[in-house]
């Protein structure tokens, strides 16, 4: 359970641009979702379920019920969420792949090789996207932010605009641009 | 080349200028973005595509969705039936968090892409399929569609799936079930992929068969074409893995349809391993489907075509006598698959003998089939997939021939395979009479005494046995080697002593002489070793002490079976020893169950030096299977080399994955007995390494190599064989990964190491140092220390194929390609004919000599040599390694400008993948580590082709 009140309080820190709040931020969420994900993948044996709630809402509901966020830390807070979401899938999945490439295992039971099957393109992809997603960064961090929120925090186009404070038109078509351009990134050779 | 900020900036501009725009205006930016260079219509080319046609809901799905719905298909999957209840909680679940996760539940009327549902055909564990028709109102066909469940597509992996729709759209052959159509649907908010195939009203070709009363001819001149479909896949890199009847329609006119293709090829993705746990899942959800089956399915080792040829022949057996070839002990799984591997199937004319008496039809049916049908059937049959017929045409032509009254190809099992096997069915009969011999002595209260006797004079027994083994204990082979004059000289004079000591009594001296016979036995003094044990067991039988005579006996066939090395014909002697082994065993004697666990063993290790890999795997696989229900020190210490040896067969029988587990697991249980089993751990270990190199896995190779050599330098010395073994690992291996240092370094300290055989150790410095010119470019160098190698080797020496591998590649390097098939050639005759051989050398030469050929622009026969090796390098090596060598041989082939579309299309995919190893940072493959590591002017390209 992370101190609430670090949270909310480094939230208007990282607003007000006060030094290493935005890393402190970081390291507090990612420790909390990193461990509700771990338990996740922990209760249901081993496969990866991460969204029967979506991890982000859970953190957020709780910290909604302590009413430690006000309307507008909210905004802000998947701001940060989104962000730290892209690292823990990205670990997650370099993890993975580490483990699958690494030498050793030899006796792999089925479920894991099922598991590992369906899990194995999205692995790379994870990373892959990740990837392009920094280059896209660079140019486009709107378009960037976009696919953070939807495609790593798993947040709907109506909570990405109220996120962002856009309408949802120009969600989609952030969201639709960002993986026109994600594709393109991606084939380029 | 990534697209640059700058690039990158423009096209998000024209994202907007074109999602704002007409018609017209598109036109002008196309032709804009055509200007700006291929790299930047080409990536702009994709952007359209995507927001043209809006792949919306299928790009990048939510990660957290997508990651439940691979969990929930896992378990769909593993569960061997869609589940209701998951699906529907999947639906609450898309709706409750508004994902875009979809029911895979479907009903009639429903729109897949352009089909209508009609009906349910049926389901399984892979997805399910519909009879549907076009809606479009394009074409009235029906069709079977097949809706796979794997919901988490996104676009990359749409692509892969588009690929394998190419491969299965090149099956145009009229014996199988023709692939119409494949896409995915984005209706209703989810993704289902789906594919439209022929759909065949007919029956089981069992049941046509049978209806029909086919004769013999007849019916082997409809099954030819079932072959020949299957032979027409091979030939497009497809297998199908799953041939039973139930897949092979006859429709109303006669003609057989080949059902089911490539769906767990098309579920797979370049995953082997992935799909033989699926198939297995699958078998285990519907167990009927083993009967099918090939032995090397049954041991999830890896498949070639000659796994779908077997599976032919069960069909064929099937139809000729209306039973299938084995006859399982019991109605288990187990007893089934301990039948395919290893009952020998019965002639099926022998079969329908049997089966029928006084039917004329069959009798008359039978003759028939005697003699070349026989062997023909057998033949595709064989538990060795490399006796099978190479090729599934194979199969077929020699049906043709049978049908057309020509001489086939087959040849029924040599005289000694039948001779074995005859001794085999026979052993209880041979054995009988020595039962009678070992009971004799049993008789009585003779044996009592003699008991009594021993247990008095135990303490002694054991001091004189643990004063012999203190004097040993703890010296390495390394050292016994180096001193092998000293120990044996020492073992000699306490001989002596134990020959001539009067006050030594008789037990006493029985279990010093036994000590003494296994110590000979360690050093390799095996005439004296033999000597001693035939004594014992002389005293042993007089006496009638089973216990004794077992343990001697087993040790006798050790030392036989080493002495083999040297004299092979000691093995038929040791084969001798296993019969009264098993006499003694089948007669009753304390600790039997470990004792048959011992005989196993041992009959593995002789059919194994004997070169019969399949027969020596069903022996030590049955004592792998005993000795696991054994819980103690010895038994653990013989299931590790029991696992060594199941290794060193894979390894030789080119079953690499199967090589790497054994020694894997062997070195584990080294590993847990510590010092006891230290030597044999660091053997095991280079094993190993040499076992992932083959396989392409130079970093683990490098890696594990590592971690042992100091360890093996600390307890064999830094000149013992396996130490210098390890050097010799990783300098191969670090050339392999770019790593030109550790590489010189290595090969320095074995030509460098003290010790005999200088000019070996001196020519594997020199050998590397030629790669490493290679590599660096100076190909001309290298070329002359490779053919200066080449010619210094004796023929057929150990690693002269290697450097000839080499030397050809370093030909081809520098355009001198009338050399290179002379070179190639000493290769192959070295490694026989397999055509599909799985020895890395032979697939190697394979490359080689395609790239000859494309560079002499023969670009078919080229890509008629490749075709096998890309099967077997899927299926059995590392991933970066299959991806450099096709691409690699696909590049060739390219560079010739010679490529057909298909090709082309092939190597686009893989020299993206392979350029996008480079931008990967965190790209750990050895594919990235070469590219990182290589000179400055090189391609990718360049990359080595030799192991």
């Amino acid at each position: 359970m992370p101190n609430t009140h670090a949270v909310t309080q480094l939230i208007h820190d990282a607003d007000a641009h006060v030094p290493t709040a935005v890393n402190r931020l970081f390291d507090l969420l990612y420790k909390d979702l990193y461990r509700v994900a771990r338990g996740r993948v922990h209760q249901s044996g081993g496969s990866l379920d991460l969204s029967a709630t979506s991890l982000v809402h859970e953190t957020y509901e709780r910290l909604v019920q302590l009413d430690e966020l006000k309307v507008s830390d909210r905004q802000q807070f998947f701001t940060y969420a989104a962000t730290v979401m892209r690292s823990i899938v990205v670990d997650m999945a370099r993890a993975r792949l580490a483990d699958r490439r690494g030498g050793g295992r030899t006796d792999v039971p089925i479920d894991t090789l099922l598991e590992g099957r369906l899990a194995v393109p999205l692995d790379e992809t994870v990373l892959e996207v990740s990837d392009a997603l920094t280059q896209l960064q660079a140019v486009e961090p709107r378009l960037a932010q976009v696919v953070e929120m939807r495609y790593f925090a798993g947040l709907s186009v109506e909570e990405t605009a109220i996120a962002m404070g856009v309408t949802t038109r120009t969600v989609g078509r952030d969201w639709l641009k960002a993986r026109s351009l994600l594709a393109a990134i991606l084939v380029a050779k | 080349m990534q697209l640059s900020p700058q690039q990158l900036r423009e096209l998000g501009q024209l994202a907007d200028e074109w999602l704002d725009s007409d018609a017209t205006t598109r036109e002008r930016l196309q032709q804009s973005a055509r200007n700006n260079g291929e790299q930047f219509a080409h990536a702009f080319a994709v952007m359209v595509a995507h927001l043209e046609h809006g792949v919306a809901d299928t790009t990048l799905r939510p990660i957290p969705s997508a990651m439940r719905d691979a969990a929930l298909s896992a378990s769909m999957l593993s569960s061997g039936i869609a589940d209701d209840q998951h699906a529907s909680e999947s639906a609450q679940a898309s709706t409750a968090f508004g994902s875009t996760a979809t029911s895979p539940e479907r009903a009639a009327g429903q729109r897949i892409g352009p089909y209508r549902l009609i009906k349910e055909l049926g389901r399984g564990g892979m997805g399910v399929v519909w009879l549907a028709e076009r809606a479009d109102g394009q074409h009235t066909r029906q069709v079977a569609l097949k809706m796979p469940l794997v919901e988490n597509l996104n676009w990359l992996l749409a692509a892969r799936f588009a690929r394998e729709r190419n491969i299965l759209a090149s099956l145009e052959h009229p014996g199988i079930a023709r692939l119409y159509d494949a896409g995915v649907d984005n209706h209703h908010h989810s993704t289902q992929p789906y594919i439209a195939i022929e759909y065949v009203q007919g029956q089981p070709i069992t049941t046509y068969v049978k209806e029909k009363k086919l004769k013999p001819e007849a019916t082997v001149q409809l099954f030819t074409k079932v072959i020949e479909a299957v032979a027409h896949a091979h030939t497009q890199l497809i297998i199908h893995r799953d041939i039973k009847p139930s897949n092979i329609l006859v429709d109303a006119k006669g003609e057989p349809h080949l059902l089911d293709f490539g769906i767990a090829k098309l579920l797979d993705d370049e995953d082997s391993n992935a799909v033989d746990a699926t198939q297995l899942t699958k078998l285990s959800g519907r167990a009927l489907t083993l009967d099918y089956a090939s032995p090397e399915q049954v041991n999830n080792a890896s498949l070639g075509t000659a796994s779908d040829v077997y599976s032919l022949g069960v069909v064929l057996y099937e139809l000729l006598t209306g039973t299938r070839p084995y006859h399982p002990k019991g109605p288990t799984r187990r007893d089934l698959e301990q039948a395919i591997l290893d009952q020998d199937p019965q002639k099926p004319s022998e079969q329908l003998l049997t089966q029928t008496t006084g039917n004329s039809e069959s009798g008359k049916s039978a003759r028939r089939m005697r003699g070349d049908l026989d062997t023909i059937v057998l033949k595709a049959l064989r538990k060795d997939p490399k006796q099978r017929y190479v090729t599934a045409q194979a199969f077929a032509d020699d049906l043709k021939r049978y049908i057309g009254f020509e001489p086939i190809a087959a040849r029924p099992q040599g005289v000694l395979y039948r001779v074995s096997k005859y001794a085999r069915r026979h052993r209880f009969a041979l054995t009988a009479t020595l039962v009678g011999l070992a009971a004799l002595g049993a008789l009585g209260g003779y044996a009592l005494r003699q008991q009594q006797q021993a247990e008095a004079s135990q303490g002694r027994a054991q001091a004189v046995d643990s004063l012999l083994r203190h004097l040993f204990r703890g010296m390495s082979p390394d050292v016994a080697a180096t001193r092998t004059f000293t120990a044996n000289e020492l073992l000699d004079r306490t001989a002596q002593f134990v020959d001539s000591d009067n006050l030594m009594d008789a037990t006493s001296r029985r279990t010093a002489n036994r000590t003494m016979a296994g110590l000979y036995n360690e050093i390799g003094e095996y005439d004296k070793a033999l000597k001693r044990f035939s004594d014992e067991r002389a005293d042993a039988l007089r006496r009638g002490d089973r216990e004794r005579l077992a343990g001697v006996l087993v040790q006798l066939v050790e030392a036989q079976t080493n002495a083999a090395g040297i004299e092979p014909a000691k093995l038929d002697v040791a084969e001798k020893y296993c019969e009264e082994l098993r006499a003694v065993i089948e007669g009753g004697v304390t600790g039997a169950d470990f004792l048959s666990a011992q005989l196993s063993f041992l009959r593995g290790q002789i059919e194994r030096s004997r070169n019969h890999p399949t027969v020596a795997l069903t022996h030590l696989a049955d004592a792998e299977r005993r000795l696991r229900s054994f819980d103690s020190a010895y038994a653990e210490d013989l299931l590790a080399d029991t696992l060594r040896a199941r290794g060193y067969v894979a390894a030789a029988m080119g079953e690499l994955t199967a090589a790497r587990k054994n020694f894997g697991e062997a070195l584990v249980r080294y590993r847990a007995a510590n010092d006891r089993k230290a030597v044999a751990a660091l053997e095991t270990s280079s094993l190993l390494a040499h076992v992932l190199m083959r396989q392409g896995q130079f970093k683990q190779a490098i890696d594990g190599t590592r971690a042992t050599l100091k360890e093996s330098e600390e307890r064999l010395g830094a000149n013992h064989p396996i130490t210098l073994d390890m050097h010799n690992t990783l300098a191969t291996a670090s050339v392999r990964v770019g790593d030109f240092d550790t590489a010189r370094n290595a090969a320095r300290r074995v030509r460098e190491a003290n010790g005999p055989n200088v000019a070996e150790r001196q020519r594997v410095d020199e050998f590397v140092s030629a790669r490493i010119a290679m590599y660096s470019g100076d190909t001309d160098t290298a070329q002359k220390g490779l053919r200066a190698l080449f010619d210094a080797r004796p023929q057929n020496a150990a690693g002269r194929s290697f450097v000839a591998l080499s030397l050809a590649e370093a030909l081809l390097r520098q355009g001198r390609l009338d050399e290179v098939p002379a070179i190639l050639d000493t290769v192959d005759s070295a490694s026989g004919n397999a055509l599909v051989s799985r020895s890395g050398r032979v697939l190697v030469a394979r490359i080689l000599r395609a790239l000859l050929h494309a560079k002499r622009g023969e670009i078919a026969t080229a890509r008629e040599l490749i075709a096998p090796v890309t099967v077997v390098l899927k299926e059995d090596f590392d991933d970066d390694y299959y991806v450099s060598l096709v691409a690699r041989a696909y590049e060739a082939l390219w560079s010739e400008g010679n490529l057909s579309a298909q090709d082309e299309a092939q190597r686009v995919v893989l020299a993206s993948r392979i350029e996008r190893e480079l931008v990967w940072q965190h790209g750990s493959s050895n594919l990235a580590r070469w590219l990182r590591a290589r000179p400055a002017n090189h391609k990718w390209s360049e990359m080595p082709i030799v192991l």
